[in-house]
């Protein structure tokens, strides 16, 4: 009999307009893998924290290790033995590794820090999770997305915890990082520590975790084991009902060329990348993260120096110096991390959708308040953004309606090209096949896009045409209706 | 590319020498070692408070406070002490009445959560009735040398306001980078929603700030009280205001490019008492100074931005 490290019995939590969970309850199993699955919006982030303290339910018990620990605060819970590594990378950037793998649990002799220990400690911490090459003394804000997780997995590891919160750790690494980071969450599993996973990519659901919760709509819909489930059905109870079969017939393209990138290249990431974006037409960009795919979508904005090559919009020579410069010329873009680039948090839904709009809303230079909630209202109810009303600060959505409000600032008045940079990061299934049909509906009515990611299936799925990027380089062009993803990831891991 | 970081990192630092160049050609007197440690003693005062409202602006917070505490805690202290109590009870209650306001700011700040801008600045307003209240529009002066004889004069060649001014900035520099309680101090600034999910209570490091720098308040007020033999009266706060913020400010240009730290602060400081110096030496109207003042700090910070092309120092307020 295996037993219950920790146990949540009948958790409700509400917020102002939101039911977030009703009477959800859940049991993890000492040295267990337990993936939590739903789309956005089920009430995942809200669980963890509810665990962690930061919210507190409205109804409910959290038992830990037998203890009843509802009332403990944030700053308790670490000690009782529960580690939690969030979504938002939970780093001080301008510290170095070292500082944040012993931020909170620093040896201090007279308050002074001990300097000497806290390096044996990020040394030790490294070692256990195989990744010693990671410098100890640069700032983390000079490293990368993946070696980020894994300096936050290390940090988690200080405290000796019997429970590991992980929420979407993976979001944010390749292929490779993502098998070496698996092999560290097994041999963590072997040494006895629980694990609570939570993702929106089902394949790791199955790959890595015993059992699996799913959550919808703030309910808790079964405990499932893992070797009993198929992914369909599992995919059917997190959503509901069956996912909509996209078309993936090959769609009839014009000529007509809107951009042509020519042996583009940046002083450092990108190398002699060409490609040409015709009418309609959903062009791909794939390769691993680090391949360069951010930076050319910068290049292209603007944002970014060019060292050489050409860009050719509309058949003329232009030097992008602003995005701005192409939004005049009806070039719209989704920007990757839709936080800071994306979004404006503190606004709510109507005034991020209005706002590339603002011309279209307007009569003599004045807003049109009435043009502006009816057109965004529709918009939002057109693409089914789970919210309570278009008032609703952006920054209190899931993900993935997130996602679909930077989207949703380009379909007022579709432009006749959108860059698209990871429109799927973070988001659940469900939302992800919304999105696709978005954008395959956009480019049936004309607008051209360029689709930015680093998943193959999705590109196979979405595009047209794409490109493949290998180390800042255009290595092939190829189609989705006659290439496998065998093939695809062979050419962006530098294979033929 | 690696020239660019060097310069927009440095770049105030290359001004403030450039300049010190400059001063050393334009005028004989400038260079003389009396000269240089007249400005070091000239700028203690205002560099200490400035390194009290630096802590509280690494903590992601601002102080107004000071403009009307540090008037107050002179006036309470050159009272008690002209009628009659000893020295230390008189700069244990000025001391005490500083960290009560402290103490204030950081449960309207922390506690309630208002603006730190606004809620130190209506502190300040409050406080300067207090002190038109209790002592009148008045000044007062020092019955007796004592303040003077202890902290004014050399000491091993320098002038005690220097040695002081010295020992606090390594002091503060040491606490802030190399204790727990700096470390925490810098997490709560930098990123408050991660310092709490680290389990550490950002609120209470950011609340601490607000009444440690009353303590360089309290320094900065019995140097000030020695300087000037006396106590100057409640509208003297707004003389210190916006030279305290100019440092402070300034500061953020220094090495880490907008982000207050101990070590910019102590050379704007030093900064803007060498222009003083200067202008004084050049014998320049006196309504020269503040325009010179002002123009030397935009080209200051002029050139440290424009190394770093589009990006311009980002300064966080409030």
């Amino acid at each position: 009999m295996l037993k219950n490290i920790l146990e949540l019995n009948s958790i409700s939590k509400s917020f102002p307009g939101v039911r977030a969970l009703k009477d959800v309850s859940l049991s993890i199993r000492q040295g267990e893998i337990h993936a939590l699955v739903g789309q956005n919006g089920a009430g995942k982030s809200t669980i963890v924290k509810i665990i962690a303290g930061i919210y507190k339910p409205d109804q409910g018990q959290i038992k830990f290790k037998g203890v009843d620990i509802t009332d403990k605060h944030g700053f308790n819970i670490w000690e009782s033995g529960v580690a939690f590594v969030y979504q938002e990378l939970d780093l001080i950037e301008s510290f170095t590794v070292a500082e944040n793998i012993s931020f909170g649990s620093e040896k201090v002799k007279f308050g002074v820090i001990q300097k000497n220990i806290e390096q044996q400690i990020a040394k030790e911490m490294l070692k256990k999770i195989d990744q010693e090459s990671i410098p100890i003394n640069t700032p983390v804000s000079d490293l990368t997305s993946a070696q980020k997780q894994l300096v936050s997995i290390a940090k988690a590891m200080v405290r000796k915890p019997s429970l590991l919160v992980l929420d979407e750790p993976t979001a944010r690494l390749s292929a490779d990082e993502i098998k070496q980071f698996f092999k560290i969450l097994k041999s963590l599993k072997k040494s006895g520590i629980s694990i609570l996973y939570i993702s929106h990519r089902l394949e790791e659901v199955f790959k890595i975790s015993d059992r699996v919760t799913v959550l919808r709509d703030g309910e808790k819909i079964n405990t499932f084991n893992v070797k009993n489930i198929s992914k369909k059905d599992l995919i059917k109870s997190m959503i509901g009902h069956e996912i909509k079969k996209l078309t993936t017939t090959p769609r009839e393209i014009k000529e007509e060329v809107l951009i042509r990138v020519d042996r583009l290249s940046s002083p450092k990431e990108v190398k002699n990348v060409s490609f040409s974006l015709r009418k309609g037409e959903i062009l791909g960009i794939v390769g691993v993260v680090g391949a360069g795919k951010t930076e050319l979508v910068k290049c292209l904005l603007g944002e970014r120096e060019i060292a050489s090559g050409k860009i050719e919009i509309y058949g003329k020579k232009i030097i992008p110096k602003h995005p701005s410069q192409l939004i005049s010329q009806g070039i719209g873009n989704c920007p990757e991390d839709r936080k800071t680039e994306g979004l404006i948090l503190k606004a709510n839904i109507r005034e991020n959708i209005s706002l590339p709009n603002l011309k279209y809303l307007s009569k003599f230079g004045f807003l049109s308040f009435n043009k502006e909630k009816t057109e965004t209202r529709s918009i939002i109810k057109q693409l089914n953004v789970q919210c309570y009303s278009n008032e609703q600060i952006v920054d209190t959505l899931s993900g993935g309606n997130q996602q679909k409000i930077v989207l949703a600032k380009w379909l007022l008045k579709p432009p006749a090209v959108i860059i698209m940079d990871e429109p799927t990061i973070g988001i659940d299934v469900g939302s992800k096949f919304e999105i696709y049909s978005l954008v395959k509906d956009l480019a049936d009515r004309g607008t051209s896009i360029l689709y930015v990611a680093s998943d193959i299936d999705e590109i196979l799925l979405v595009s047209d045409r794409f490109v493949v990027l290998y180390n800042g380089t255009s290595v092939a062009e190829l189609l989705p209706f006659n290439t496998s993803s065998h093939e695809v990831l062979s050419c962006m891991t530098g294979g033929n | 590319m690696y020239n660019k970081v060097l310069l927009k990192k440095y770049g105030v630092l290359f001004s403030f020498i450039l300049i010190f160049i400059i001063f050393a050609f334009a005028f004989n007197d400038f260079t003389r070692i009396d000269n240089l440690l007249n400005i070091l003693r000239q700028c203690s005062v205002l560099t200490i408070v400035g390194i009290g409202l630096v802590i509280v602006m690494i903590a992601g917070e601002i102080d107004l406070s000071f403009t009307s505490s540090i008037p107050l805690a002179s006036a309470i202290f050159v009272n008690l002490y002209n009628n009659n109590s000893s020295i230390f009870i008189a700069m244990l209650l000025s001391l005490l009445v500083l960290i009560i306001v402290g103490i204030i700011n950081a449960y309207l700040v922390e506690g309630i959560g208002l603006s730190s801008f606004i809620a130190t600045l209506s502190v300040s307003f409050f406080l300067t009735g207090v002190n038109y209240a209790v002592f009148g529009a008045k000044s007062y002066w020092l019955k007796d040398d004592l303040m003077q004889n202890t902290f004014q004069g050399n000491f091993l060649f320098i002038p005690k306001f220097g040695w002081i001014l010295i020992i606090i900035s390594l002091l503060s520099y040491f606490i802030i980078n190399y204790t727990k309680h700096g470390k925490y101090i810098r997490a709560s600034g930098e990123n408050p929603y991660t310092t709490v999910a680290n389990g550490i209570n950002a609120k209470y490091y950011r609340g601490l700030a607000f009444i440690e720098a009353n303590l360089f308040y309290f320094v900065a007020t019995m140097l000030q009280v020695a300087r000037l033999s006396g106590a100057l009266g409640p509208a003297a706060g707004g003389n210190i205001m916006l030279p305290v913020m100019a440092i402070a400010f300034l500061g953020q240009t220094f090495f880490k490019i907008g982000k207050p730290n101990i070590v910019g602060v102590v050379l704007s400081g030093l900064f803007l008492s060498m222009v003083n110096n200067a202008l004084t030496l050049a014998e320049v109207k006196f309504y020269y100074v503040p325009m010179v003042q002002g123009l030397i700090l935009i080209v200051a910070i002029v050139l440290s931005s424009s190394a770093g092309k589009r990006e311009l120092t980002q300064i966080k307020f409030g």
